[in-house]
């Protein structure tokens, strides 16, 4: 059924700018922060260079494979094994991701909204939207995002504009921050900030230009690129370093602080709705992709009934962290480690292989025909 | 059917998640007690004195008698060790919870200032009640005492009573404006320092104090002009008798010392916070005893530029103010609306603020070693790498700073008149 849906370049890119922007109003801006200092945002604007630099490489690699998704690709370089593994792998990638940022979410809009009630139900009510999502598919998450991405976005250029009097240039320095070997070290492991890169890979199939696929993957990388820079840039130039590894809620912080005459102030709650709303359209797409993958992984004829099982797998994980603290700290020292490996090294790898395969399959049917 | 069924489960999970997502944090506006002002001062045992001024929404609804603020507010005082423990216990006997999403005004004893403000204000920081923008004022006194003495008289509003005298500094000069997230991070800031707002309760009780006040604030040419003082000797007569005026200086979380309001002045001169005040000064070429005075309305032209080099470890801090203004009002007989006396005007008006911010930053480095004008941060624009910046350690070298100070005003109006013919050149010397 899911073969069948199609959707849109436009619709693409949106699912992929939520995917890997929706950490901007999460923690994003303070671990950066953290990792390079006053420099976050070169650090952040070096990653995304690198990012759509390997992109490139990749599209180019994937050119032959147009309409396929990653699984079928490591079928091609592996056979049946290699599409199982590779599966698997992606499934553990969107599985510890989806869950990390499930808790996180729960937990900020306890802090900052809901005091009162139990973490566990604020999860159940993300879980809820989850199972709808997932449940209505790709083609329903696509749209909502059509409809809420332009939106977002502009609310999130409103935060940031609103705060320009605020923006002091002498805050981001002194310019290298913690240094070159911080940036370039540190760098390296927050090219995983992209890992929702790997959404595309199985979006494939469903696009209605197959060929158009470098192009979502460009456009989707240089707009999180460009607001994941502006981010890191606009919040250093108001809180500086060492203030700014302070923050629980980076963008939040921000939009606490805007005061424009008397009567315009407290514009919070209104970054509540657009946070909930990121928050609803990326776990929706998490659990859709997690389910998908695991469908074609195993070569399943339904995905829909995977939809709870795998919601309570997630509302279980999600619940083991046993604070906020263990929550990011699970993040940020297991899954940015490796997860740049999954998303930009194993796919490269693979097209390589499945390339070279193809070719020699080619050569050798050739050589059967003569 | 189960295509139906599947789409009513969807519809009410949906419903659902939209009307109950609230529930279990729903507090109705009337079940709290919303603080308007909050005062710590230093207690017994290690023990803080909390003070709340909480606002009685009823009264301020209906509306009060002016003055009348004991109808307006409710003054409650507690001993804590900490803060929020010590809102427990006062949460635990009124019948409502203590709130502080409308809180406008922190007030700090300067006995506690001096011990070090670190520990309140991680509390307003973190806890997500207190807003950035709430206004951080010291008290001279006690703050228990301050808020006690706090009866405004215009306005019925007890939170934009607190919150519009705040401003004011915006069109006086007077005080600093200082709210605790700018604090917070001026003393995290490893290239400036924090000042707040310096709060008194006036003593004088009528006309008569004022000599008396006066005469103990005279500055070197006999006279005291406006903002010479402190919140503490305001020669003002006024039913309310709390009073506002210049700043406390912080060095990291300890307060150092103090400005006058004329002095806070050009600390937001040099800072570039300045709004547009009016200032006054002696006229040129007049002697002091003359008592001849001009007010001109100032405001920034640009911001200010400091340069900063370090020469033999010292730094020379070069900085240029550019103010323009209107002459407001002239009190002697001279006209300085156009030509040579305008500019005559000007350059006096330059050398004499020039002197006076010359002499405030000197205070600066001399009297507290604090860097409050944001000198530091043209230095650290200089650095490359972090660790460099901390091992050339700013502060440190603030003692040792030469200013070099060039002001430029420019008169660009003269009020609605172009020009001043003095009655004693129509009519002569009147004996």
């Amino acid at each position: 059924m899911d073969r069948k849906t199609e959707i849109g370049n436009f619709e693409a890119a949106c699912i992929l700018l939520n995917m890997i922007s929706s950490k901007i109003i999460l923690d994003f801006p303070r671990t950066v922060s953290e990792d390079a200092g006053s420099a976050a945002w070169l650090m952040v604007l070096l990653d995304s260079v690198v990012v759509y630099l390997l992109f490139l490489v990749i599209s180019r690699l994937y050119r032959k494979f147009a309409g396929n998704d990653l699984l079928d690709v490591s079928e091609a370089a592996f056979g049946e094994t290699g599409r199982i593994i590779a599966g698997i792998i992606f499934l553990i990638q969107f599985m510890y991701i989806t869950h990390v940022v499930l808790r996180q979410f729960a937990e900020d809009i306890k802090v900052i909204s809901l005091a009162s009630t139990p973490v566990s139900v604020v999860i159940l009510l993300f879980c809820a939207g989850m199972i709808v999502g997932a449940y209505l598919g790709i083609e329903a998450i696509s749209r909502l995002h059509v409809i809420a991405i332009p939106l977002l976005a502009a609310a999130f250029l409103l935060i940031l504009l609103f705060n320009i009097p605020r923006y002091d240039i002498s805050k981001i320095s002194p310019w290298l921050g913690l240094g070159i070997g911080a940036i370039l070290k540190n760098g390296v492991i927050n090219l995983s900030y992209f890992s929702e890169l790997a959404a595309l890979f199985f979006l494939m199939p469903f696009l209605k230009k197959k060929n158009s696929f470098g192009g979502v993957g460009r456009y989707g990388i240089f707009f999180s690129g460009l607001f994941l820079v502006l981010v890191s840039l606009c919040y250093l130039m108001v809180y500086q370093y060492p203030m700014s590894t302070e923050f629980f809620l980076p963008v939040y912080q921000m939009a606490r602080t805007i005061k424009i005459g008397r009567f315009f102030s407290r514009i919070e709650p209104a970054f509540i709705l657009i946070w909930a709303s990121s928050a609803f359209l990326y776990l929706s797409s998490g659990l859709f992709f997690i389910t998908y993958i695991f469908q074609r992984t195993f070569n399943l004829k339904y995905r829909k009934p995977l939809i709870v099982p795998f919601i309570i797998l997630i509302f279980a994980l999600s619940l083991l962290p046993e604070n906020l603290y263990s929550t990011l700290q699970s993040e940020m020292h297991v899954y940015r480690l490796l997860s740049w490996l999954v998303t930009l090294i194993l796919p490269i790898i693979l097209l390589v292989i499945a390339s070279t395969r193809a070719k020699s399959n080619k050569h050798r049917e050739e050589a059967r025909h003569d | 059917m189960i295509k139906h069924i599947k789409t009513v489960l969807l519809l009410l999970v949906t419903i659902s998640m939209v009307f109950t997502s609230g529930c279990f944090d729903a507090i109705e506006p009337d079940e709290m007690a919303y603080v308007v002002a909050l005062g710590l001062d230093d207690g017994t045992d290690d023990n803080l004195i909390i003070t709340l001024l909480l606002a009685v929404p009823i009264a301020v609804g209906v509306g009060p008698e002016p003055g009348e603020i004991d109808n307006a507010t409710n003054m409650i005082t507690v001993a804590a060790p900490t803060i929020l423990g010590g809102i427990n216990v006062i949460n635990s006997l009124i019948s409502k919870r203590v709130n502080f999403t409308q809180t406008k005004l922190i007030v700090i004893s300067k006995e506690l200032a001096e011990k070090g403000v670190e520990r309140f204000i991680n509390t307003f920081i973190r806890f997500r009640e207190f807003r950035p923008d709430t206004y951080i004022g010291i008290s001279r006194g006690r703050a228990e005492e301050f808020l006690k003495e706090s009866k405004p008289v215009l306005e019925i509003n007890p939170s934009k009573h607190f919150e519009l005298v705040m401003e004011s500094f915006k069109y006086t000069g007077f005080s600093s404006g200082s709210t605790i997230e700018e604090f917070y991070s001026k003393m995290e800031c490893t290239c400036n320092e924090a000042v707040a707002v310096l709060l008194d309760i006036s003593q004088i009780e009528e006309t008569g104090d004022l000599a008396g006040v006066l005469a103990n604030r005279k500055n070197s040419d006999g006279e005291v002009l406006e903002g010479d003082y402190t919140a503490t000797d305001m020669p003002v007569v006024y039913e309310n008798k709390v009073r506002q005026m210049g700043s406390a200086v912080f060095k990291g979380d300890k307060m150092v010392g103090e400005l006058t309001g004329r002095e806070t002045f050009y600390y937001l001169m040099v800072s570039g916070k300045l709004g547009e005040i009016r200032y006054t000064m002696p006229e040129p070429d007049i002697a002091a005893h003359s008592r001849a005075y001009v007010t001109l309305r100032l405001s920034r032209a640009r911001k200010p530029e400091v340069r900063v080099k370090i020469k033999d470890d010292k730094p020379v801090v070069n900085i240029r103010i550019s103010l323009e203004g209107d002459i407001l009002a002239v009190t002697g007989n001279n006209d300085y609306s156009t030509g040579e006396s305008l500019k005559k005007l000007e350059n006096y008006a330059s050398d004499y603020i020039r002197r006076d911010v010359v002499s405030f930053l000197e205070k600066t480095r001399d009297d507290f070693n604090s860097d409050i004008c944001f000198i530091g941060k043209s230095v650290k624009k200089t650095f490359l790498f972090w660790e460099d910046w901390i091992k050339f350690n700013w502060t440190d070298k603030y003692k040792n700073a030469q200013f070099v100070v060039d002001v430029e005003v420019k008169i660009r109006r003269s009020g609605v008149m172009v020009k001043q013919v003095p009655v004693n050149q129509l009519k002569g010397d009147i004996k």
